[in-house]
């Protein structure tokens, strides 16, 4: 197999081997004992487009599902999603990318559970959340129907086709098809009892979405009465208006993840959602963490001189932001004693899930928390997935675990 | 959520099972001299960065690995020299490069003298005539190859040259062979080029 | 620090590379341009293994005197990067390519007639 390289060279390398790729993060997880300690990966992805096949099919609308399946098919020139530009894989430099279908699974069974578990157990996690790719460009859809059309046959096969072949080592936040409310409120109310959910991702790649609107109100409570959780997933979107300006995809892609939790976030908690559906566990996923302090500081400032703005709030922005829940990755880990501060304003040993990421080329390992030299044992516990077995309910998977569970105060009968 | 204990893959190891494969893999000393990188201190790289980055691949000595290092180091210096494994072989890349003829090298000699004092404001570097003959037998050259079916860009992707200078060249070139810009769209759509 | 003999050095091409374990080293020799280079195959960053990734030529932008861009080019120079992140290294010197001061661990590599080593 070739990657192609400067100037038109092509390099030969061997087909994708993940467990040898990952060699290096298997000797981590040794070193560090990781089977003893419950790791928790609460946003790791798939290429739901390979299973496009089986997926498509799961459509209710005959009409929306025939023009998906034609788009699909050979010669067909539509599309099925929204695609934004960008470079993720660096030229072929983060060579798993280009590599991707040169690896060999078992035609048997599900190819990205046998992915997912060469690389879980590379990390040494236990769990992953399983998100999807493609999916995350959903919002941007022109068409609510279709939207809610895609996320309701991905709901479906995720939960009737693949979770069931993971051997309860993936978990999922369902997508929620957030520019149809009606259609979001179907979506908790139909696979809400289902096995391996453990609550919906709403992306928040979108031109518009007023997470205050009342049409979503019945869907928070929905979520919040079945003890489940609400993950707003961030993503770039290079075409957005407010990145045309960046002529270099690290530019919009650095800001961009950041800028939708921001944004979303910062509408949650000026509407006082916090108040509103007070046991309702939120999380912001992908967008690292270092905007979390910047927001907070912003927010708490103008609070204080407009407060008749949000008279629904009883505390300051940034107290209701430290109950909330942040997923580690992409940790900025430059400045340590910035990251310190910030971990201190999150309350990270509280409110940060680990997440790899994996296979997204800026995946961080269980190691960046681990070696972390402010953390204490047990912020290093919660982190990786003490918290997440709390909300999850995940059960641990060896003794070991279990009396670390008990340790540090986390565990709960699953 | 439930997920039984039973999901297991087999590469997971139990605990018990990771204990006792543990002493043949023993940790290293924290005051081992770092192994594989030199990192040094600076403005953009603090003093914890560089204990963080080492941490992460020498790995965290427990206590348990520490005493275990006396016995390791001891049977480390009853070894010999350790053996070279080789894990992989990966070969060179594959260079795509064109034929090098005698006159190819002495053009890019040129190329570079004539660039290097236009650069430096010479404007005249080249005669008109001198231009002329260039331009005259590059057009003969690159127009034989492609009809021949050699097909390549006429410039590089390095190229500085501008879209004005392209324009500039194209239409001083079409009205040297008495061409109208109408023709050349014409016989674009008829040629296909 | 023992000379460690590797390979022929008639079974290098230029461009060829091999990653050898000597004892807990792990380490990519690599072939360019006629010389030889070793570093360590642990990426400062999160550990990776960042000599078996794609090599591939330094890319800078140039600017005209009047410091208007000419845009993005690649130079003669070569990296490697490492596969899990594009941590980028100069393959002459080791060091990551936007910040110096990270390099990795660099090995001696001695040529005798045919036999190279390395020293670790």
């Amino acid at each position: 197999m070739d990657l192609i390289s400067d100037r038109g060279r092509r390099v030969q390398v061997e087909e994708l081997n993940t467990t040898k790729l990952l060699a290096h993060a298997a000797k981590q997880t040794r070193d560090r004992k990781f089977d003893d300690v419950l790791i928790v990966d609460v946003d790791a992805h798939h290429y739901e487009n390979e299973n496009f096949g089986e997926i498509l099919p799961f459509m209710e609308n005959e009409v929306l599902k025939q023009l998906a399946l034609a788009a699909r098919s050979k010669g067909g020139r539509g599309s099925v999603l929204p695609s934004v530009p960008g470079y993720q894989d660096m030229g072929g430099r983060v060579t798993r990318y280009p590599l991707r279908s040169s690896e060999k699974t078992d035609p048997s069974r599900l190819r990205d559970a046998q992915l997912g578990e060469r690389w879980m157990d590379a990390l040494g996690v236990d769990y992953s959340c399983l998100f999807p790719t493609g999916l995350l460009n959903v919002g941007l859809h022109p068409q609510k129907e279709m939207e809610f059309e895609l996320c309701w046959a991905y709901n479906r096969w995720v939960t009737e086709v693949a979770l069931p072949q993971t051997n309860g080592r993936m978990f999922t936040q369902l997508c929620l098809p957030f520019g149809d409310p009606e259609g979001t409120l179907r979506c908790v109310e139909t696979f809400g009892h289902r096995k391996g959910v453990g609550g919906w991702m709403v992306t928040t790649v979108r031109p518009k979405m007023p997470v205050y609107d009342n049409a979503y109100m019945k869907t928070y409570r929905a979520i919040e009465e079945r003890g489940q959780t609400l993950a707003f997933h961030s993503g770039p979107s290079w075409g957005d208006h407010t990145f045309q300006s960046c002529n270099r995809f690290i530019s919009a892609h650095a800001l961009g993840f950041s800028w939708y939790n921001i944004l979303h976030l910062t509408n949650w908690v000026v509407n006082g959602m916090n108040e509103r559906f007070p046991k309702l566990p939120v999380l912001w996923i992908e967008a690292g963490l270092a905007w979390i302090p910047f927001v907070m500081q912003r927010l708490d400032h103008e609070f204080m001189l407009r407060p008749s703005e949000c008279p629904l709030l009883k505390r300051k922005p940034s107290e209701y932001m430290r109950e909330m829940f942040y997923s580690s990755q992409p940790m900025e880990i430059q400045d340590m004693d910035a990251l310190e501060c910030t971990f201190r304003m999150i309350d990270a040993e509280n409110s940060l899930l680990y997440a790899s990421d994996y296979p997204h080329w800026d995946f961080d390992l269980p190691s960046t928390i681990w070696d972390l030299p402010f953390l204490n044992d047990r912020a290093r516990h919660n982190i990786l997935g003490g918290t997440a077995h709390k909300l999850f309910k995940l059960p641990p998977r060896n003794e070991a675990q279990k009396q670390n569970l008990i340790k540090y105060g986390n565990y709960v009968e699953c | 959520m439930s997920s039984p204990k039973a999901g297991k893959t087999v590469k997971k190891a139990p605990a018990a099972k990771a204990k006792t494969a543990k002493p043949a893999k023993p940790a290293k000393s924290v005051k081992a001299k770092a192994p594989h990188a030199s990192v040094e201190a600076s403005a953009f790289v603090g003093e914890d960065k560089v204990h963080f980055v080492k941490a992460l691949w020498e790995g965290v000595p427990s206590k348990d690995a520490k005493a275990g290092k006396a016995k390791a180091s001891k049977a480390a210096k009853a070894d010999k020299a350790p053996k070279v494994e080789i894990l992989r072989k990966i070969p060179a890349p594959v260079r795509v490069e064109s034929r090098q003829t005698a006159e190819s090298k002495e053009a890019l000699a040129l190329v570079a003298a004539l660039e290097a004092k236009f650069e430096a404001g010479e404007l005249d570097v080249l005669t008109p005539e001198a231009t002329q003959a260039l331009v005259g037998v590059i057009c003969r050259i690159y127009g034989a190859n492609q009809e021949s079916g050699n097909k390549y860009p006429l410039l590089s992707g390095r190229t500085a040259v501008t879209g004005t200078d392209a324009m500039i060249t194209c239409s001083a070139l079409l009205k040297a062979v008495d061409l109208q810009v109408f023709e050349l769209g014409m016989w674009q759509s008829w040629s296909g080029v | 620090m023992a000379e460690q003999f590797v390979g022929k050095a008639s079974e290098f091409k230029d461009g060829d590379r091999q990653i050898v374990r000597i004892g807990e080293h792990e380490i990519g020799i690599f072939r360019h341009e006629g010389e030889f280079y070793a570093y360590s195959n642990f990426c400062l960053h999160q550990g990776g293994p960042a000599c078996e990734g794609l090599t591939i030529a330094r890319v800078e932008e140039r600017l005209r005197p009047d410091k208007t861009s000419m845009g993005l080019h690649f130079t003669n120079d070569m990296n490697f990067v490492c596969p899990w992140h594009g941590y980028e290294y100069d393959m002459k010197t080791g060091e990551h390519v936007s910040n110096r001061k990270l390099k990795l661990r660099k090995y001696e590599v001695i040529t005798k007639g045919n036999d190279v080593y390395v020293v670790a």
